[in-house]
């Protein structure tokens, strides 16, 4: 039974009573991409961490080539030739791309860095793989993707039999996931095995050979990527058959509410589109189209010339203060930077943006701040062990759901809404698209900007897309597909 | 499901807040057991008066720092700050500061103004610009000690009028009024960080200042005036420093930055911003006055003291992560 280059046979972790992972089973052939599923929470990066040497587990064993081994750290891991591509990539920012795949293995002359042989040993690696950076170039200008891809060639250096990836594409754009695979392949044609944890399903039937699905910290199901259909994968991570994904539209669209006319800045030019009230309108582009510029311009964060009407009158905002004042709420694309304080409660992060609303003479009300925090909880169905948990240790899904609070809780009447659901798993997607709909039928206009292109088809009343600074296009559903997108995505073209 | 109530209350006092101070109380117990053994009088009222009028001029400075410190920067200037205090206070009551002289309460009110400007050109700087809080405060802490030699031209302010000492020597209901004054910063304190929603938007801003900023918190507003609050009390503490000693000499308060660091990080104030209780800080400067007191008390010499005072702050905030961490576990998320 020696044609598995690894199996983990039994695995658990307990982190006091309670299993991240109840004998958790995982094997793994040579060549082979195996994509590991599961809701955030099921226990996947757990099983990883193990396999990474980052967490030991409370029972079970590993194996490898049939022999059993023992990984209690990282080196540990490395020396077996396992290697991990983080979802936040760890890299030494001042230092250059040879550098950084060599960190801690410098080959010396006389004592000193040889950097020839380093150099020559980088360009090596990056031709297997037909790839090509600048071995002398600081790390820290080069974009996620690139980053990703360095990293890959330092698990090459590694002399890695088995490479894990942890949720690669979330913040890739198309073209960036496409060379990935492109890169995915060529690594199983060398016989490395590779194990790829990810939400979505496109990655899946493009590069997957199996999918192995956890659920609560066990094994929930198996099969070959060519046998299995989306429905069954989707049935296994939640453990009922999710029919719909995308809640029926109820939402009434009315008068327009808010207009922008021409607006510029370093990243964006003379932006223009309309929103009318209780109309979803998605932002459709490739990353670095300007969408997130675009919103941060209006909420006020980056300056920006041009004209912007609320109602009918022109409005200016020069700050997030001014907006939220005015009745908008953002949404950042990083929850973690820019959307939470991690290390605080979730009461804490909720009040944010009402601590004047329900404070009396600088004095904050405390059954107030418990109200309005116990009111999101409950309605935006925050799983948690009430309002004083930290939000870090909270899952993907209910962390955004708190930032959705944050932003809700001053009752804006525009929410401009960057990647409402990266990182989430598919059960928290399909509540935040509902939540997304009940607020557009309450009258709220929403503006969502967002990467996947099934999820604006499927939550918005009117698309508009952005190719370089630039609105490429506006698009209504009826003419709207993946297809019409794209192409005004890549081409400057004009609607 | 039988001992629902049992684990429930454990788990309580797990996930509260003051959970973290349990590791510093056990310290300053069995610290005060130590010494209480050796040498039988470190736990009498009396004493125990005497280490709060020890812990006054860096307990006040350490709730000087605590608000830039759980804002997410620094100020490294407060103890120049302090000595500027008390020697303009000294000055203004005795042989007039450039002229200027009043009664105490006038100098005292000159003297907080006066540093709190101090603090505000502190907070400008480190709001409006993007240099390291550490560096600026640095700056500032070497040119007032420079203000503070030139105001007092190189020399000691003495003959204090008795009004002045007695702030640190007169006593209400038993108690010194230098005392009363520690407490009352404390209580002061505990309130605004507690209370308020200016103490939110500080520990906000500590926690995650963009955050804080796209939530609609004003950064740069809250970040310069815990500069001007810490220059402020460290007027105060600069002025008590000089009550009790009976003269303001330019450099008083040297080196008393550092004690006020550790007392801040023994209670518990990350210094990395975002976390911090007002009491974590008392008892953080408790512990410190403990130190020297009970030492003291048990005749082991001043070199030894700072041995153990390095040692146990280390060991302190190795305490309050050790809690921390004991309620983060098992406090998962449930599924």
């Amino acid at each position: 039974m020696n044609e598995h280059i690894l199996e983990m046979k039994n695995i658990s972790k307990r982190y006091g009573g309670i299993y991240a992972l109840k004998n958790a089973n995982l094997s793994l052939k040579a060549g082979e991409v195996l994509c590991l599923c599961g809701e955030n929470g099921a226990g996947k990066s757990t099983l990883m961490k193990i396999l990474a040497g980052a967490e030991t587990p409370s029972e079970g064993d590993i194996y490898m080539k049939g022999e059993k081994v023992s990984i209690t750290k990282p080196t540990d891991s490395f020396q077996l030739g396992i290697s991990m591509v983080h979802q936040e990539l760890i890299q030494i920012e001042e230092m250059t791309v040879a550098e950084n795949i060599y960190v801690g293995r410098y080959q010396t002359k006389c004592g000193l860095i040889d950097k020839k042989a380093l150099r020559s040993k980088t360009k090596a690696l990056m031709e297997q793989l037909g790839i090509y950076f600048e071995p002398d170039s600081l790390i820290k200008q080069y974009s996620v993707a690139h980053r990703q891809l360095i990293e890959i060639v330092k698990a090459l250096s590694h002399d890695a039999s088995i490479i894990i990836f942890d949720e690669p594409t979330a913040a890739l754009t198309l073209e960036e996931t496409n060379t990935l695979y492109k890169i995915v392949r060529k690594l199983k044609e060398k016989g490395i095995a590779v194990i790829l944890i990810s939400h979505r399903m496109e990655d899946i039937y493009a590069v997957g050979d199996r999918v192995v699905v956890l659920r609560d910290g066990e094994n929930s199901g198996e099969g070959l990527v060519a046998e299995t259909t989306v429905e069954d994968i989707v049935k296994m991570m939640v453990g009922r058959k999710m029919t719909q994904q995308f809640p029926e539209k109820t939402n009434k669209i009315g008068e327009t509410v808010f207009e922008v006319k021409n607006v510029s800045n370093r990243n964006i030019s003379n932006v223009s589109f309309t929103l009318r009230k209780g109309e979803v309108l998605g932002i459709a582009g490739l990353v670095g189209a300007g969408r997130t510029e675009l919103l941060r311009a209006i909420f006020g964060v980056d300056g920006c010339s041009g004209e912007m009407y609320l109602n009918g009158r022109r409005i200016e905002n020069e700050s997030p203060i001014a907006a939220l004042k005015k009745g908008f709420a953002f949404l950042p694309e990083d929850r973690k930077d820019q959307g939470l304080i991690q290390h605080q409660s979730i009461l804490q992060n909720t009040i944010l943006s009402v601590l004047k609303k329900i404070s009396h003479f600088s004095f904050i009300n405390r059954k107030k701040e418990n109200d309005i925090t116990d009111y999101y909880i409950d309605e935006l169905r925050i799983r948690s062990f009430g309002r004083n948990m930290q939000v870090q240790r909270l899952s993907g899904g209910n962390q955004q759901k708190v930032v959705l609070a944050k932003c809700l809780a001053p009752e804006p009447d525009i929410l401009l809404l960057d990647e409402p659901t990266r990182g989430v798993d598919v059960g928290a997607k399909a509540e935040i698209y509902k939540i997304i709909n009940t607020l557009a039928t309450k009258g709220l206009s929403i503006i969502v900007v967002s990467s996947e292109m099934t999820e604006l088809l499927g939550i918005s009343d009117r698309l508009i897309v952005m190719h370089e600074g630039h609105v490429s296009g506006e698009l209504g559903m009826e003419e709207a597909s993946e297809e019409t997108i794209m192409k005004l995505a890549i081409s400057h073209g004009t609607a | 499901m039988k001992d629902m109530n049992k684990e429930n209350l454990w788990n309580k006092m797990k996930k509260s807040k003051y959970f973290e101070l349990v590791g510093l109380i056990c310290l300053i117990i069995v610290f005060s057991g130590i010494v209480q053994a050796r040498s039988g009088n470190f736990l009498t009222v009396h004493n125990l008066g005497n280490i709060l009028k020890e812990i006054v001029v860096y307990g006040i400075l350490a709730c000087a720092l605590a608000f830039p410190l759980i804002n997410g920067t620094f100020d490294l200037s407060i103890s120049s700050t302090s000595a500027l205090g008390g020697t303009v206070c000294a000055l203004m009551v005795t042989d007039g500061l450039y002229g200027v002289k009043t009664n105490l309460a006038g100098a005292v009110v000159g003297a907080v103004v006066f540093c709190a400007v101090i603090g505000a050109m502190n907070g400008i700087v480190v709001a409006k610009t993007k240099i390291d809080p550490f560096i600026v405060t640095l700056g500032t802490q070497t040119a007032v000690r420079g203000l503070v030699y030139i105001v007092s031209k190189n020399t000691a302010v003495t003959n204090l009028p008795n009004e002045f000492k007695a702030l640190s020597k007169s006593e209400v209901l038993g108690i010194s009024i230098s005392v009363w004054i520690l407490v009352i910063v404390f209580l002061l304190m505990a309130v605004i960080l507690g209370k308020t929603s200016y103490g939110r938007k500080i520990y906000a801003i500590g926690g995650n200042y963009q955050a804080a900023y796209l939530s609609g918190i004003n950064v740069s507003a809250v970040r310069f005036s815990t500069y001007v609050i810490s220059g402020g009390l460290s007027a105060i503490a600069g002025i008590l420093s000089t009550a009790r000693v009976g003269s303001a000499t330019p450099n008083a308060g040297t080196g008393y930055e550092t004690i006020a660091i550790s007392a801040c990080a023994i209670g518990g104030v990350a210094l990395s911003g975002g976390k911090g209780l007002t009491i974590g800080v008392f008892l953080g400067a408790l512990l410190m006055g403990m130190i020297t007191n009970g030492m003291n008390l048990m005749y082991i010499g001043s070199n030894w003291q700072y041995v153990v005072r390095g040692v146990l702050m280390i060991l302190a905030v190795f305490y309050s992560q050790w809690f921390s961490r004991i309620s983060a576990r098992e406090t998962k998320e449930k599924k």
